[in-house]
């Protein structure tokens, strides 16, 4: 594997941790609060998702 | 009256009780008339009892036949010798009571000696027949009967033992 | 947390103002709370859980809070509050939360107003808003977990009765809720529903093609989620089914079947023949005994006096003549005028003298051979009768004994006969769980059918998705949504595997925390266990018992709370431990299980509140003695159950 793509793969990897952190943030939060309900949290995380893969397009 | 060496006939009652007993006792395989006869006569001694001859005519006679009479004949001696020899109340005198029953027995002299003992007999019958046969419905009650009279007698002579009256002699 | 303490005004039966400080002593860490039904003890943890939560159970109105004898008393235009407060003390600040309610009578109706909460910290009234206010009560003590530090004497049993056949509810519940791993099933179930959604979606200006696709699809998708939902019935309906099984197994092990009862009677009844035949056999051997001696056992009082006789009697012993020689034949021998030997003779002759002089020593002249063979059949007869005394009480003796094993024998056929008519009910019980296993044959068959066509819905799926993906990578949106579903279903596995890894981890956790407690509260004797499916068990060979159960469920507590706090440790919240409120915990227990409950319970927690009825208030003052704090009694005035007075002792 080149370089490249091991730091291409390790960031894919390190992105998800992320995303899985922030999701988990957002269910806690809304446990507390419960503002928000299932379709609320589905856009949410949608967003979420669909930034992600902008930001991947971009690179 | 004759009675040896023939044909010895329980008549009237007497003969009813015969049966109910032998009928008690086991029934004719296990109880002949002739052993009733035996018993009766050392119950007739033992409770002093005699009782007259029953002729009622209308009742079956239980039989004693003429054959088992002769073959038995040394034991229905044996016990007509007992009966002579210790019924004091029948005779006092002992000489009598021996010639009885060693001299005159079986002589024409002896019919009413003969009359008293078929009496005893048929007294100590009336009183096994009360103690056996009255109010014995279950073969418990008949097995008990047996036993109060065995311990009854036993109580008043278990003393006596072939032991002891050997010693004496 | 620690509660210090609550003033209660006009909450139901307390009419005025009541408080009740408890125990925050280290060592006398319990607060015993007596009174009998009706006084209001279920009333005090209510006003616990209104102040806290607004939240009242167990109650069928549970607006009409204002104590009764309250609401008699005011007039038209009155108003007046119903008030509950709590003190506790939290991270080493004091909180007080006031819960209150303002009531207004209006033409003779009692109205009430919403009600307000004020929380104050360490005298700083502060946190004004409703949710910043709910948020911190949570904090403090999070409403889920409440139910498990405010328990009622029925829970405990119910939890303890669980915990005993093998399943516990509670014990998933609490890792899975109170240990935050509701979070992760949140997180998949909305990350499962965003997947959904990325297949059904259909890009803007797709060509007809592409929307009967979609359509197809769509079709495709609610078809396998009817057949799954058909095959969770399923599921369900045999999980259902084995219960039953089990449970009429097990009764049906308990009961034998009226076959085995029937054998055991027929050998029974077989015995009783034997005996009876052979007591039959005993008695009639006793009769022949009867018959046999008899003649001569009854003689003996005859024979000794026949022998008394014949002593008496005075008798020429001559031994050489024979006892048949009789005068008859010297009679007949005279007639003959002849001798056996053939000699005649003439009356008056030599011969006849002599044999004149013969008459004279043989019967029945003389006696004496014949007296001494007498004699010696007497004694010999007599040997004859002599056991017949002894036989018979032998022969009864084993009668009686036989006799005794009939009745024993026919008391078994009896009870048997009794069992065996009982038992007809195991016909009922066979056929019923024939009739489960039947069902559940069906429903596998039945089952099996749906999985298949299950999987060749998913076939479809994935045939009509590989084509819906080839048509969306013609265009970039097309590309982006498949590049959206792709990370959604990383991030579904990802979540998956966390989650099953976390509940692992938690559940050991849990495991060992109970154990720990186990060992503390009920001594070290064995290891408890907990599958993936939260079946209770313990490596005990005689099963659980209520004492040990109640046990687990004090263990179960404590071990939780040790979690919780560690778990919130990580997530930099700290946490105390958490007052044991316990209401009538006895009421279902008997005295011995009483005192062990007394033992455990003042090391469940840092402190410990009971409330408690006045007779099971002595025993646990009793057991309990140095561990009491403070105790308190409530009365009910002039019998009323309208108000209560708390007095402390």
């Amino acid at each position: 594997m080149s370089n490249t793509t091991f730091t291409k793969e390790n960031k894919k990897r390190i992105d998800y941790l992320i995303i899985m952190k922030k999701i988990m943030e957002m269910e806690k939060e809304n446990k507390k609060t419960k503002k928000k309900n299932n379709s609320q949290m589905k856009d949410e995380i949608k967003d979420l998702i669909q930034t992600t893969v902008s930001s991947e397009e971009q690179e | 009256m004759a009675l040896f060496r023939q044909l010895f006939q329980f008549k009237g009652k007497h003969a009813d009780m015969v049966r109910t007993l032998v009928d008690k006792l086991g029934g004719s395989g296990n109880c002949r008339n002739i052993d009733i006869f035996y018993i009766s006569i050392v119950m007739g001694i033992w409770q002093n009892k005699i009782a007259t001859i029953d002729d009622d005519k209308k009742i079956e006679p239980a039989k004693i036949d003429s054959e088992q009479m002769i073959r038995y004949e040394d034991d229905i001696i044996f016990f007509y010798r007992l009966v002579m020899l210790s019924d004091k109340k029948y005779c006092l005198s002992e000489k009598e009571r021996v010639d009885k029953a060693f001299r005159i027995i079986m002589k024409p002299e002896a019919t009413d000696d003969e009359k008293h003992f078929v009496e005893v007999m048929l007294g100590g019958l009336e009183f096994l027949n009360a103690q056996i046969c009255l109010n014995t419905i279950t073969e418990n009650d008949r097995l008990n009967k047996i036993k109060n009279l065995v311990e009854l007698y036993q109580e008043q002579y278990g003393t006596i033992t072939a032991e002891s009256l050997r010693v004496v002699e | 947390m620690i509660i210090k303490k609550i003033i209660i005004e006009n909450f139901r039966q307390f009419y005025g103002i009541h408080t009740i400080e408890f125990s925050t002593d280290k060592e006398k860490n319990v607060t015993l709370i007596m009174g009998d039904n009706g006084t209001g003890k279920t009333t005090i943890g209510q006003a616990f859980t209104w102040c806290l939560y607004s939240e009242v159970k167990q109650l069928k109105k549970p607006d009409n809070l204002l104590s009764s004898k309250l609401q008699k008393e005011m007039y038209d235009g009155w108003n007046r509050d119903l008030a509950v407060t709590v003190v506790l003390i939290h991270n080493n600040k004091t909180y007080e939360i006031k819960r209150k309610k303002t009531y207004h009578k209006e033409n003779g109706i009692i109205k009430d107003a919403l009600p307000q909460l004020t929380i104050s910290i360490d005298g700083d009234i502060s946190y004004k808003t409703s949710d910043k206010q709910e948020n911190l009560i949570n904090e403090i003590l999070p409403k889920e977990l409440s139910e498990y530090f405010f328990l009622s004497g029925e829970k405990i049993d119910s939890m303890s009765t669980e915990i005993q056949s093998g399943k516990s509810k509670d014990f998933e519940n609490a890792v899975n809720t109170l240990l935050n791993l509701d979070y992760y099933k949140d997180a998949i179930k909305h990350l499962k529903s965003i997947s959904n959604d990325y297949d059904t979606l259909s890009i803007d200006n797709s060509s007809e093609y592409e929307k009967k696709l979609n359509e197809n699809i769509n079709t495709l998708l609610f078809k396998k989620e009817d057949k799954d939902n058909l095959v969770k019935t399923k599921n369900d309906s045999i999980a259902y089914n084995t219960e039953q099984e089990i449970d009429i197994k097990s009764k049906l092990r308990t009961m034998h079947s009226s076959k085995e009862y029937q054998e055991q009677k027929d050998y029974e009844e077989k015995k009783l023949t034997n005996l009876n035949t052979g007591v039959e056999e005993e008695r009639n051997r006793a009769v022949a005994y009867f018959i046999n001696k008899a003649p001569y056992f009854f003689a003996k009082d005859a024979m000794s006096s026949s022998l008394e006789t014949l002593r008496n009697a005075s008798s020429i012993k001559t031994d050489d003549i024979p006892e048949k020689l009789h005068a008859d034949l010297i009679d007949w021998i005279e007639k003959g005028h002849k001798c056996i030997c053939g000699r005649a003779f003439e009356n008056d002759d030599d011969v006849y003298k002599v044999l004149e002089e013969w008459r004279k020593i043989v019967p029945p002249e003389s006696l004496g051979n014949i007296i001494t063979s007498m004699k010696s059949k007497i004694i010999d007869k007599c040997s004859r009768g002599d056991d017949l005394f002894s036989d018979i009480e032998l022969k009864t003796k084993i009668i009686n004994e036989k006799n005794s094993d009939i009745e024993e024998s026919e008391e078994k056929v009896t009870s048997l006969e009794d069992k065996i008519r009982d038992s007809d009910d195991t016909s009922e019980l066979q056929s019923r769980l024939e009739k489960y296993q039947q069902e559940d044959k069906d429903f596998y068959t039945e089952k099996d059918e749906l999985v298949q066509e299950i999987a060749n819905i998913n076939l479809e799926l994935a045939k009509a998705q590989r084509e819906k993906n080839e048509l969306m990578l013609k265009s970039s949106e097309g590309k982006k949504i498949i590049r959206c579903k792709e990370i959604t279903n990383n991030l579904l596995s990802y979540f998956e595997d966390e989650l099953s890894k976390d509940e692992e981890d938690k559940r050991n956790k849990l495991i060992a925390a109970v154990n720990d407690a186990f060992k503390n509260i009920y001594g070290n004797v064995f290891p408890i266990s907990i599958d993936e499916t939260y079946h209770v068990s313990a490596k005990t060979e005689n099963g659980l018992s209520p004492g040990q159960g109640m046990s687990i469920v004090f263990s179960f507590l404590s071990g939780l709370l040790k979690i919780i706090k560690e778990n919130d440790e990580a997530n930099q919240d700290s946490l105390e431990s958490y007052p044991l409120v316990l209401d009538a915990p006895f009421s279902v227990f008997d005295k011995k299980r009483i005192k062990a409950i007394c033992e455990i319970l003042p090391r469940v927690s840092e402190q410990v509140i009971i409330l408690i009825k006045d007779t099971d208030g002595d025993i646990a003052k009793e057991e309990m003695n140095n561990k009491i704090g403070v105790s308190y009694k409530l009365l009910t005035v002039n019998n009323s159950e309208e108000e209560t007075n708390i007095e402390k002792e």
